[in-house]
């Protein structure tokens, strides 16, 4: 009888089974973790580029429309790099959060923007060789500097050498047994004395010089400072000690054997002030490059600075130049109002300007004695804008005040663009009164004589013009005729005025206009959507439609039963019932005619610092000058001067994107009970809620 | 599907029922009431970001903690036999584990719920980032389990698990921390390291934003750590 047994597994068939199956095993591990970061890897180039869904209530980290059009226009690489981490009692850690997330995004929305974020004060090895790169890009401008600075330093040590040969012969002098007691001997103690001195000095700056020099950013501005006050020290001296040694040796009473002494000293003088004179010279003649200067001074002046690299140049920013703190002085007690925070405005302006081949020039035209610009300006915080934004601001005044009586003084030329740089003209109101008015209206026939000229040449202007007592009279404002020809008429006899409702039943008349609706037809005033603008003492512009010039009305005041006046006196007009009445006018247009472009607004105060740098929502006293404090009450002014300069300057797609707004919402006050009472309950409930739940599981379970 | 959907919710059943739950609760709560109440007092910002932040790391040491027992118990009782010679594939048994165990990590963030409405109460928080913090670790949660269900299918012992899970989140957390960092990491790769770290991805859920390649990092990791531990699973039917 045949007994059938189980065939045992062959030992070497298991081992291949587990081999095969091991491979198998471990190629698909491989594979995954290949699909993995393959998988990444597509999401970490190319995904990025969508927008993220920003679900914060004021989409704070979304770049705004224009930004976002800015850095699809840019054609070259831009470095961002950001060196926060400095303290700076102004900034709290949450607003260097804010800074580097707005920052991100930029990198996120352009290939062309390369973020670094390095942390000041921990990654001092990623800083120093930042810093070095910036240093190679000047190398070839810094290169004659360095030549000569290290020319300097090897001369200096040379002179030491040279110093320390002759305070040995001077020793040796003075230890002649034939040296006289007296001046000569004086002479010789003092030198030598000078000489010791002198060595101790030259040590301590060839070791200062080599500190400014031994940074990743070197101050070479200082060391040279140094060095050259070294030699320029060392010429003087040499030049008194040879002119002392050689009197001394000349002198009748002085012994033969100490007269060779001497002169062989003064020749070793001559020789060393011979070698010192053309380090010098090298020194003096070495070009400063001062943009490294600039840089180097604007990294390392302030804190938390953010340096944007471009192909041609390297501007820095300041974080804490991007937050407006409020004034403690006008907090309640516990109140934390936020900070307004411009940094999209300055990084996308600083953006901007490094694109431009040329920075646009603005010329501010004031006919008025008072000053546009500068200490006492009237426009000086739209200039302070345009600056951000680094156009070049300039202002000119082409009329000459005096008396009738007095001689008229010359007129200053107007600043002349440089070669292939976009300029914009900007009339200025004039708010002279009295007897000024004779000398402002022949400058203001000059000014707008030039200015026919200009834009006949296709160049742009922007006019700010206001009402006038001398059209009210019967006269003429020479812009008015510079208007017509452009299709514009302007009523400059006029103010516009709104009923007013007093408490007591009675109607006032009043020129003041809020204006929050924006026409979206043109991109000056588009891009003012959600902000709110002043307008105190507004003309009406009439169109006169020509086949040559294309206009469109920017700014409309709307309201039931307005009307314009000639009634001057706002202080209690009575509305006129025989004035027609409108529910809206004009009183700001663009123009265009070929390449040349003019905005005029009828409201001298528009873009006055009155209302600009106003917090206070009824312009009153109090809020004049805080608006960079608290935030303008209406921001739309100023924000609309800069937008007319972009469009002016045929930067209409690049219009400068709004501040970014706070939106920081803080958890309300309450008494120190209730916040203890609150810290503990959780503490305590919140844990013991889970540990009470689990005793009820474990007997309930327990009891079952 | 609902095989899956049946091994959930006994894994749930299953932690629920187990201390090491509700000492995991409790010790959450109170680390997450202590983070919340440092950024905590009037007048400072009404948010959780902060708070989110530091539950990431706490997240490290205590999810480990739920996910040391889903496979290395079952290897330790024997009941791992029944479970591999049920109708149920390892693809189910290690998917059912891990939604299992997301079940109850979802009820390990009601402390948060509470804050946030605490927050409500007494501010004016902006909702959407809490919405999309919470959606970031639900991410992180489900990432960190399914490395733990990984460490859990690779050894029987659950101390050794729970190690190995700390381990290699740590790897994601505090290596692609400093490493990026090193001055000899090359200026291109630095981003990409950077971009592998945990608590990197989550950022952008904690500010309120919602990206993609965040969504796809996290469901890639949750993806492949529950892929491991499927061939894991397979691989003792052949060792």
């Amino acid at each position: 009888m045949t007994t059938n047994t189980p065939a045992q597994p062959h030992a070497d068939t298991q081992a291949l089974r587990r081999t095969k199956y091991g491979l198998n095993t471990a190629v698909a591990v491989l594979a995954a973790l290949g699909l993995a970061v393959f998988v990444n890897l597509i999401a970490f180039h190319y995904l990025k580029r969508l927008r993220p869904l920003d679900l914060t209530a004021a989409g704070k980290y979304s770049l705004s429309p224009q930004t976002r059009k800015v850095l699809s226009q840019l054609t070259e690489d831009y470095r961002i790099v950001t060196l926060f981490g400095m303290t700076d009692p102004t900034l709290e850690p949450a607003d260097i959060l804010e800074a580097r997330d707005l920052i991100d995004q930029y990198a996120r929305f352009s290939d062309r923007i390369h973020v670094e974020h390095i942390a000041f004060g921990r990654e001092t090895a990623r800083l120093e060789k930042f810093l070095r790169s910036l240093t190679e890009r000047y190398q070839d401008q810094l290169q004659p500097l360095q030549s000569a600075l290290d020319q300097a330093r090897q001369s200096l040590q040379d002179l030491r050498t040279q110093l320390a040969h002759q305070k040995t012969l001077l020793t040796q002098a003075l230890s002649d047994p034939q040296l006289p007691t007296g001046q000569l001997r004086q002479l010789l103690t003092s030198v030598a004395q000078i000489f010791a001195r002198w060595d101790q000095e030259l040590e301590a700056r060839l070791q200062e010089s080599a500190q400014f020099l031994s940074s990743e950013l070197p101050d070479y501005l200082r060391a040279r400072e140094t060095l050259e006050g070294v030699f320029s020290r060392a010429e003087q001296n040499f030049s008194v000690l040879i002119s002392e040694f050689d009197k001394a040796a000349s002198a009748p009473e002085t012994p033969d054997a100490l007269k060779d002494r001497l002169l062989v000293l003064a020749d070793r003088f001559r020789e060393s002030r011979a070698a010192v004179q053309p380090v010098l010279t090298q020194l003096k003649n070495a070009p400063t490059v001062s943009e490294y200067d600039q840089l180097r001074q604007q990294i390392l002046s302030n804190p938390n600075p953010l340096v944007l690299i471009g192909p041609r140049q390297v501007r820095v920013l300041w974080l804490g130049n991007m937050f407006r703190p409020p004034d403690p002085a006008k907090l309640a007690p516990g109140e934390n109002p936020e900070k307004l925070f411009q940094g999209e405005e300055h990084i996308t302006g600083a953006l901007l300007a490094m694109t431009l081949k040329q920075p646009p020039l603005v010329v501010f035209i004031s006919t008025s004695s008072r000053p546009a610009l500068g200490p006492g300006g009237e426009f000086s915080l739209v200039a302070e804008r345009l600056q951000n934004l680094r156009f070049e601001v300039q202002s000119w005044n082409p009329g000459a005040f005096s008396s009738p009586a007095a001689p008229a003084m010359p007129s200053p030329p107007p600043p002349q663009p440089k070669p292939d740089q976009t300029v914009v003209w900007v009339l200025l109101p004039d708010l002279s009164t009295g007897p000024m008015a004779f000398a402002a209206g022949s400058a203001q026939q000059q000014a707008v004589d030039f200015l026919k000229e200009r834009l006949d040449k296709g160049e742009s202007a922007l006019l700010i013009v206001g009402a006038s007592q001398a059209v009210r009279f019967g006269g003429s404002s020479p812009v008015l005729s510079l208007l017509e020809s452009w299709g514009i008429r302007a009523q400059l006899d006029r103010i516009i005025y709104r009923p007013f409702s007093l408490p007591d039943g009675r109607t006032q008349a009043v020129s003041f206009f809020r204006v929050t609706d924006w026409d979206a037809s043109h991109p000056v005033v588009a891009a003012l959507s959600g902000l709110r603008a002043a307008f105190v003492q507004a003309s009406p512009l009439d169109i006169q439609p020509t086949d040559a010039v294309q206009l469109t009305p920017l700014v409309r005041l709307t309201g039931r039963q307005l009307w314009a006046d000639n009634e001057f006196d706002s202080s209690n007009p009575r509305p006129d019932p025989t004035d027609p009445t409108a529910d809206s006018f004009t009183i700001a247009l663009a123009a265009q005619h070929n390449n040349s472009r003019l905005i005029v607004v009828a409201d001298p105060y528009w873009a006055h610092d009155y209302i600009t740098t106003n917090a206070d929502d009824a312009l009153r006293r109090e809020g004049v000058g805080l608006a960079e404090i608290f935030g303008s009450a209406y921001p739309a002014n100023a924000e609309m001067f800069v937008n007319c300069i972009h469009w002016l300057a045929h930067l209409d797609n690049l219009i400068a994107a709004s501040a970014r707004t706070q939106d920081i919402r803080r958890i309300q006050p309450m008494t120190l009970a209730a916040f203890l009472a609150l810290r503990w309950s959780l503490l305590i409930a919140l844990p013991a809620a889970a540990a009470l739940t689990g005793l009820v599981v474990w007997w309930t379970r327990t009891r079952t | 599907m609902m095989q899956t959907l049946a091994v959930a919710r006994r894994e749930l059943a299953a932690l629920f029922f187990s201390p090491i739950a509700y000492v995991v609760l409790a010790l959450f709560s109170l680390g997450t009431v202590l983070i919340f109440l440092l950024n905590y007092a009037p007048g400072l910002p009404a948010t959780l970001r902060p708070t989110f932040t530091g539950v990431i790391w706490l997240m490290i040491f205590l999810v480990p903690a739920i996910s040391m027992r889903l496979l290395s118990e079952e290897f330790r009782t024997g009941t791992i036999e029944l479970l591999m010679t049920s109708p149920l594939d390892d693809a189910q048994v290690v998917l059912g584990k891990w939604l299992g165990a997301m079940g109850f990590f979802t009820i390990l963030l009601s402390p948060l719920v509470v804050l946030a409405l605490v927050l409500a109460a007494t501010a004016r928080p902006d909702w959407g980032p809490i919405l999309s913090g919470f959606l970031g670790l639900f991410l992180v949660g489900g990432f960190y389990l399914a490395v733990g269900t990984f460490a859990s299918a690779a050894s029987q012992n659950q101390i050794i698990s729970f190690l190995l899970t700390v381990f290699i989140i740590c790897l994601f957390t505090l290596l692609l921390y400093f490493l990026p960092q090193a001055a000899w990491v090359s200026d291109s790769l630095r981003p990409f390291l950077f971009h592998l770290n945990v608590n990197f991805q989550f950022e952008n859920f904690s500010k309120g934003l919602i990206d993609w390649p965040n969504l796809i990092y996290f469901l890639s990791g949750i993806a492949f750590f529950l892929f491991l531990a499927v061939l894991l699973l397979q691989s003792r039917r052949w060792r």
